[in-house]
């Protein structure tokens, strides 16, 4: 997984960094070491760059840079928009703002609700019995866990 | 109780203010002014997602932001002295009482917050 | 002569700030030999010895690619500085940390200085510097640049290892066995050869495990070949940082203690400045301000002086009568001179409400949220609010690009912000626009401005073609926390970077209006229509005949050339009509010109030549005439094109 594709509110660990030789000591040196624990904190208003935590400093990067890092998920929870399909999730947090919240609260998704993927594109999911259909940008923003 | 009660104040006061600026034709100080109002009303924005701290974060960059404007319109005011003087409009009195009570918000928020 | 010490750190640990705490005033800014990176320097005297302070560039890392990398290191080995002080920042001490071992890898004679302790302390976090002093075997002094803590005693420290002559820091951190099996093999092979003992052999071992160009060329030129691939080079490296922050977290563990547990005041400011709605609006209205402060509340402070400029002028023609000597004082040298120093006060205004918005942490912010619309200008953030000061003046413009960051993005900025319109070309479109376009006035004029932002945008994605082959700036950049400025630090910012102007005022500008006042006061002692201007005006008609200019327009162009709303004037002397005869000299002009060269000539003084103050500060910013000449020749070919072309589609359609 790249780093770009990491939701915002996640952690991920770094794995490797593929920059050009001119970028690459500063992106070391700024702390993107194989190991190192990156929380993705906000998105700029247009989605492009976002705000990186690591090692202590906030720091940008553009999606393009971003996707240079190579990094895998930290623990059990990740946004749904990444979960496999088939298996059983459970609902641990929300992403979104009051109106992000009445549209689950209406699809009857909520903390702790059970959740199992059934298609990535479009994503259906099964929702307590019945088949709900959610957008890449919903999905991104319920981070569940696997049960 | 008191953030939701300082944001909606605040918000409310300052959106009054912008929209009275925009009618008198001073159309940038009237965004500026929405702008501040907005800052405070994103206050709500997760109702349902996070409590207290979220309101006092924006209560917070409220005042800061409502600090820097009305500062800048007494320098304005000062240095215009030099020539032909800037009158405050009676709006203008208004836009600095609504921004001492911001930075009264802005000091409770500080202390119990961070 | 006084010993040299270096302050080397990340950008935004306050390394500045400590720098202005350590020299106080006594300090002065150069650029780096051949190129426009601020150098700064200051001398204190200390118990008796003068110690000089160089603030290098803020860095991550010691690589040889990027500028600021370049001349920290070059610095560090060439000039040798008695001792390095490598300040961190208190709150984020790990990037600093790395840092401070890169520069241990390559030299004795190293200190550490954690900053911003108030900070720290403040928030719950407490820092044991005899920890740090034992894991990295250097000196270690606590600070606060803005309370002015630790400060003697760091001073102290310096002078203790200026006088005694022991070599300091022992400790090396050890990389993985593969690792260090090649460093010890090529260690064995650089202690051989001779010409390469002024470095640290572990340090070229290193580093040529990095793949570092400048270290690899190096060894190659003392007959050491590369003989290790690209992607192990890339794999040595990430290795050798890893384990870098490794050593940095294990101390980190023993030497910090921290109960960090309400929210940060930063992060909280932070949610609503960068938010994915509000932060445009934010970043407007600060702009407006921004905006607002350098023009609106500084024309008092333009008034004064030209005022003031005006009664010396006048005293002097009662003094000295009339005559040329005359004329060439008051109105060669007072009145170009003047009309440039009057933006002095929007100059200083302009650093003022920037160097706020730097030293409160906001620019970068506002770099983030607008990063997005310049980046299909293959352009940054940060070059937007320097391209947008060009509305008011594009000198500002121009001088507010030194704290762009890439060196490529800069330049590109310095040579499209002319094409912004500035607020002294509106008098010109006022004029035309007025005698012309009656009832269309607000429409005409916002069509201008829309177009003069097309031609920036386009000249800008055109440029970076030319130049860079269309890559994009990267947008590497950390967001530091929120500080209230200071005022001395503010002060000094401001006059760092407003004392250039002063010092172009007094050199370019004034030849510059001295050879206007000679071109428009001879042959014939005043006479304007008559003078060596009209007659280059005369000359220089046919070349402008396609586009509908007489001679009058083309005398006005080129007094133009000292500042766009000289124009304006030229044309009133022309004419014959004083300035305050508007509505007579819009008959004049309104029968002179047709609607469709009426638009030619604006879009014409759109585009061409940035005035003179421009072409200097274009000069000095971009570090060569070079540049300046470029910017001149492709305006004047854009001006005359955009005329040509308006010219001829008007002439079909009228």
């Amino acid at each position: 997984m790249r780093l770009s594709e990491a939701a915002v509110g996640t952690r991920v660990r770094v794995i490797s960094t593929h920059f050009p030789p001119s970028l690459q000591n500063r992106i070391l040196g700024l702390g993107f070491v194989p190991g190192s624990v990156v929380e993705v904190v906000r998105e700029a208003p247009l989605g492009d760059p976002r705000v990186y935590l690591v090692r202590g400093k906030m720091i940008t990067l553009r999606n393009d840079e971003a996707a240079m890092i190579e990094v895998e998920p930290i623990g059990r929870q990740l946004p749904l928009s990444m979960a496999s399909i088939g298996r059983e999730y459970s609902v641990v947090d929300f992403m979104g703002g009051a109106f992000f919240m009445s549209r689950m609260a209406s699809l009857g998704i909520q903390k702790g609700s059970r959740i199992r993927v059934m298609s990535k594109y479009p994503l259906i999911a099964l929702v307590n019995g019945r088949q709900v259909r959610l957008g890449m940008g919903m999905a991104e923003k319920i981070i569940v866990e696997e049960v | 109780m008191i953030e939701s009660f300082l944001i909606s104040i605040l918000g409310g006061g300052y959106a009054a203010l912008g929209i009275i600026y925009i009618a008198t034709g001073n159309i940038l100080w009237g965004f500026l002014t929405l702008t501040l109002s907005a800052v405070y009303f994103f206050g709500f924005e997760k109702v349902l997602g996070s409590g207290k701290e979220h309101k006092a974060s924006h209560i917070l960059t409220g005042g800061i932001f409502a600090l820097i404007a009305s500062g800048f319109l007494i320098i304005e005011w000062l240095v215009s002295l030099l020539s032909e003087p800037v009158k405050p409009t009676t709006v203008d009195w208004w836009f600095l009482g609504v921004s001492v009570v911001a930075f009264l918000g802005f000091l409770f928020a500080r202390k119990k917050f961070v | 002569m006084a010993d040299i010490v270096a302050l080397v750190g990340n950008p935004n640990v306050g390394k500045t700030s400590l720098f202005n705490a350590l020299t106080g005033s006594r300090q002065y800014v150069a650029n780096w030999p051949g190129v426009t990176v601020s150098r700064k320097e200051g001398i204190r005297r200390w118990r008796g010895r003068e110690i000089k302070f160089v603030d290098l560039p803020g860095i991550y890392s010691l690589g040889a690619l990027s500028l600021d990398e370049k001349i920290t290191r070059e610095y560090i080995i060439n000039e040798a500085p008695e001792v390095v002080v490598v300040v961190v920042d208190a709150l984020n001490m790990e990037q600093g940390l790395y840092l401070l071992l890169e520069v241990l890898e390559m030299r004795e004679n190293v200190m550490l200085v954690v900053n911003a302790i108030d900070e720290a302390r403040k928030r719950g976090v407490y820092i044991n510097k005899y920890e740090l002093e034992k894991h990295f075997g250097v000196h270690t002094v606590l600070t606060s640049a803005v309370t002015g803590e630790g400060v003697t005693e760091l001073l102290d420290k310096i002078l203790h290892m200026l006088t005694s002559k022991q070599v300091h820091s022992l400790v090396e951190i050890t990389y993985p066995e593969e690792v260090e099996d090649k460093i010890n093999k090529i260690v064995e092979i650089i202690r051989k050869k001779k010409e390469l003992h002024s470095y640290k052999p572990r340090w070229l071992a290193v580093k040529f495990l990095e793949g570092d160009a400048q270290v690899l060329e190096l060894l190659k030129s003392c007959g050491i070949e590369d003989e290790i691939s690209q992607e192990e080079h890339e794999k040595y490296r990430s290795l050798i940082a890893s384990r870098r922050y490794e050593y940095i977290e294990t101390v980190m563990k023993e030497a910090v203690s921290s109960k960090m547990e309400k929210m940060s005041f930063s992060e909280a400011i932070d949610h609503v400045m960068t938010h994915r709605f509000l932060g445009i609006p934010i970043f407007l209205s600060f702009m407006y301000l921004a905006f607002k402060f350098t023009f609106d509340v500084m024309a008092p402070f333009s008034e004064l002086i030209d005022s003031g400029m005006a009664a010396l002028g006048d005293w002097l023609r009662n003094v000295m009568g009339d005559g040329w000597a005359t004329s060439l004082v008051v109105d060669g040298v007072i009145g170009g001179v003047g009309g440039v120093l009057v933006f002095v006060p929007n100059i200083f205004g302009m650093f003022l409400a920037l160097g706020f918005m730097e030293e409160f942490g906001y620019l970068p912010r506002a770099a983030f949220v607008v990063d997005r619309l310049m980046y299909k200008l293959k352009l940054s953030g940060r070059s937007f609010m320097s391209l947008i000061l060009g509305f008011g003046c594009n000198v500002p413009a121009i001088m507010s690009t030194r704290g762009i960051g890439d060196p490529r993005e800069r330049l590109i900025t310095i040579l499209v912000s002319p094409f912004i319109t500035c607020s002294a070309r509106l008098p010109v479109y006022l004029l035309l626009v007025g005698a012309l376009f009656r009832g269309k006035e607000a429409a005409m004029i916002f069509i201008i401005y829309l177009s003069s932002m097309v031609l920036t945008a386009l000249s800008s994605i055109l440029w970076n073609k030319i130049l860079f082959k269309g890559e994009p700036v990267p947008l590497i950049m950390e967001l530091p926390r929120y500080r209230l400025p200071t005022l001395k630090n503010l002060m000094l910012y401001v006059w760092d970077r407003g004392k250039h102007f002063l010092e172009k005022a007094g050199s370019i500008i004034l030849i510059a209006s001295i050879l206007i006042w000679i071109l428009g006061y001879f042959p014939n002692a005043g006479d304007i229509n008559t003078s060596f201007a009209a007659h280059m005006g005369k000359a220089l008609e046919p070349i402008f005949r396609p586009l509908g200019f007489n001679w009058k327009m083309v005398t006005a162009l080129i007094f133009g050339m000292a500042a766009k709303e000289v124009v304006v004037s030229t044309f009133s002397m022309l004419y014959g009509f004083s300035d305050e005869a508007a509505a007579a000299l819009h008959q004049a002009i309104a029968a002179d010109f047709t609607p469709v060269t009426a638009l030619a000539f604006i879009f014409f003084v759109m585009a061409y030549i940035p005035c003179f103050a421009t072409i200097a500060a274009i000069a000095s910013e971009s570090g060569s005439w070079k540049w300046a000449w470029w910017s001149v020749l492709y305006s004047l070919s854009v001006a005359y094109v955009l005329a040509l072309i308006i010219v001829v589609v008007g002439g079909m359609i009228a």
